[in-house]
């Protein structure tokens, strides 16, 4: 890196600080940064370069997932499937200590398997386990916690918003993204339900006795309910992972599933159709922006050469990869306290990642390990937008949410860890998946 | 009355976005029927493209009144009454610039396609400052909301997506509850 290029690094670092702490909206800082940047380093028509690099990266076949499947989220939120989950798994799990604690991993790990969102997973699955636990003696401490953390799998289970945020951010492939969050997202299940086990085993009386005493054929008939939703889980994660559709057309395909669900589910009428599609419109909208400021500001930064730089200067400094990976964790984390994940991601991609890929990491398998750190933020203070929604739902304070949440945060880094000793956790499925 | 104009074109876009969201799952399904049935749609891929595009930026407005464009709220939550909206008047100011000046280089683009005769380049050749359109016109909506905020800000008011904030602290609305 010349000498040149740390005074542009610097004083763009500190243009986007100014910006972002300043209260400017986080798509306009990077636009402001990508402006500053040009109209100062460069010669480059700015007016020219400014909407053109917006159109080419937001006319994309690619991105047209991204409000599909933020819609199908939106349908199945108010498609009512709360209680057909709790009763649908409830009657399995009683004999496992923890007993219906469990529901909050397991109905968030189904959940998320069709919704890409995690504060949508945890509303949905909270909203009828948190009343249920309470009433019947469940330890709050634990309910809460386990809610919590188990609604950021709603992240790394496809089909997953933010991975398609990375994806597009990385120019990987989406449906590699996809599979790859897959037994990631298991592991994170049996880690969870695991703790959940271990301290009611350590602790009895958090799990109080359940006296209902169902038959097989009670069982069955309890959870055929779930059935639609394995379908559509089955349907169209299976048909991304043959090969057969490609996430933009799963997506679809979701949708029209998600509304023929809430049709028999009886939830579907107009208002819920328009407030489901309006929804989808600011979200999509608001991420969409993101991704236009990012593009103009890795065009600008592109002219300055930085990203490539920075890349060189930590490649030269002959660091082991794993420090790399270790500081980056950190720095997400602390990011996370004051950025929502999916900006975080796109504000650190254009820097970020050619780092990684210097370094020698697999961006597929780099994409799930950042997600797992964005699920670490997604319960920590003061920006924990799970700890907002369970703050919604119980009215505890959010710094009480966060503290029962952190066992699942140590948990998080267990699983980060793992990954990363064990990146094949990640890389495995997707290596495995047909060509057509 | 002006109110009630400015408010209804925020809302159009609104609704053109979502019809746009609509069309693409409509693209989407039509092209995977058609390939059973060995029927092309043709340009399809084109027309979704468009589509992300025109769902993408019309409803920037509309979002934007409704709050539902992130930023960092840690260090202006600190000020509170005229100081707050001292502060928002800046932000406004410096954020209505990086608009209009979007919009005035969106508009650049459009002008540009159109004065050259720019053609798109893929199956369906059509002039693409048509497609290029709603991007302009999603900004300049973008614009108008802004300075709409700005004056209403000056004159002693909160702006729009102050005021949608905190009825969604209010009600605990999960519909606003952030993206991931």
């Amino acid at each position: 890196m010349t000498p040149e290029q740390a005074q542009i690094a610097l004083t763009l670092g500190a243009v986007l600080f100014l910006f972002l702490g300043s209260g400017l909206w986080i798509a306009l800082s990077l636009l402001g940064v990508g402006w500053v940047g040009l109209m100062l380093f460069s010669t480059i028509p700015l007016e020219k370069s400014l909407a053109t690099s917006i159109w080419q990266a937001s006319a994309s076949w690619a991105l047209a997932a991204l409000p599909l499947f933020i819609w199908m989220g939106e349908i199945l939120f108010r498609a009512g499937l709360s209680g057909i989950l709790f009763r649908g798994i409830a009657p399995w799990i009683t004999w496992l200590p923890g007993r219906l604690m469990h529901v909050n991993v397991l109905g968030c790990g189904i959940f998320a398997a069709v919704c890409g969102s995690s504060a949508a997973t945890v509303a949905t699955i909270g909203r009828m386990s948190l009343p249920e636990l309470q009433s019947r003696g469940y330890n709050r401490t634990l309910s809460v916690g386990s809610l919590a953390g188990s609604g950021t799998l709603g992240l790394l289970i496809p089909p997953s918003i933010i991975m398609i945020v990375y994806g597009v951010a990385a120019d990987v492939s989406i449906v590699r993204l996809f599979l790859a969050g897959v037994l990631p997202g298991l592991m994170l299940i049996v880690l969870f339900m695991g703790y959940i086990s271990l301290m009611a085993i350590l602790r009895p009386d958090s799990a109080p006795q359940e006296s209902e005493r169902l038959s097989l054929r009670e069982k069955f008939a309890r959870s055929g309910q779930l059935l639609p939703v394995v379908l559509l889980i089955v349907s169209v994660i299976g048909s991304i992972y043959l090969g057969i559709a490609t996430a933009t057309e799963a997506a679809a395909g979701g949708v029209i599933g998600a509304l023929v669900l809430a049709t028999w589910t009886r939830a579907l009428n107009r208002a819920m159709f328009f407030d489901s599609l309006l929804s989808a419109t600011r979200l999509s909208c608001m991420i969409f922006f993101i991704l236009a400021g990012a593009a103009f500001l890795t065009t600008s930064l592109a002219y300055t050469g930085l990203p490539k730089a920075l890349a060189g200067w930590i490649d030269g400094m002959g660091l082991n990869p794993y420090v790399l990976i270790a500081a980056l964790c950190v720095l997400y984390i602390v990011l996370g306290c004051f950025i929502e994940g999916i900006s975080m991601i796109v504000l650190t991609a254009t820097v970020v990642l050619p780092m990684v890929s210097q370094a020698g990491f697999d961006l597929i398998w780099f994409g799930i390990f950042v997600i797992v750190v964005v699920e670490m933020a997604q319960i920590t203070p003061p920006l924990g937008f799970n700890l907002f929604v369970i703050q919604g739902l119980t009215g505890m304070s959010i710094f009480k949410v966060a503290a029962a949440a952190a066992p699942f945060f140590l948990l998080l880094i267990i699983a980060a860890v793992l990954l990363t000793v064990f990146p094949e956790i990640a890389t495995w499925l997707p290596s495995t998946m047909s060509r057509n | 009355m002006l109110r009630r104009i400015l408010d209804s074109l925020y809302l159009a876009g609104a609704l053109a976005g979502a019809a746009s969201i609509v069309a693409i799952g409509l693209l989407i399904t039509a092209q995977v029927v058609g390939r059973q049935l060995d029927i092309q749609v043709k340009g399809a891929d084109d027309l979704t493209a468009w589509s992300v595009v025109a769902a993408g930026f019309l409803p920037l407005a509309y979002t934007y009144r409704r709050n539902g464009h992130i930023r960092v709220t840690v260090l202006i939550d600190q000020f509170a009454g005229t100081r707050r909206r001292i502060m928002e008047i800046l932000v406004l100011t410096v954020a209505t610039f990086f608009v209009g000046y979007m919009t005035y280089s969106a508009f650049d683009m459009v002008w540009d396609s159109y004065r050259f005769e720019e053609l798109s380049q893929n199956l369906i050749v059509i002039p693409i400052w048509i497609p290029q359109a709603p991007l302009a016109i999603g900004c300049l909506l973008f614009t108008l909301a802004m300075l709409d905020d700005l004056v209403c800000a000056l004159f002693g008011r909160m702006p729009s997506y102050v005021t949608a904030a905190a009825e969604t602290q209010r009600q605990n609305d999960l519909s606003n509850r952030g993206p991931s």
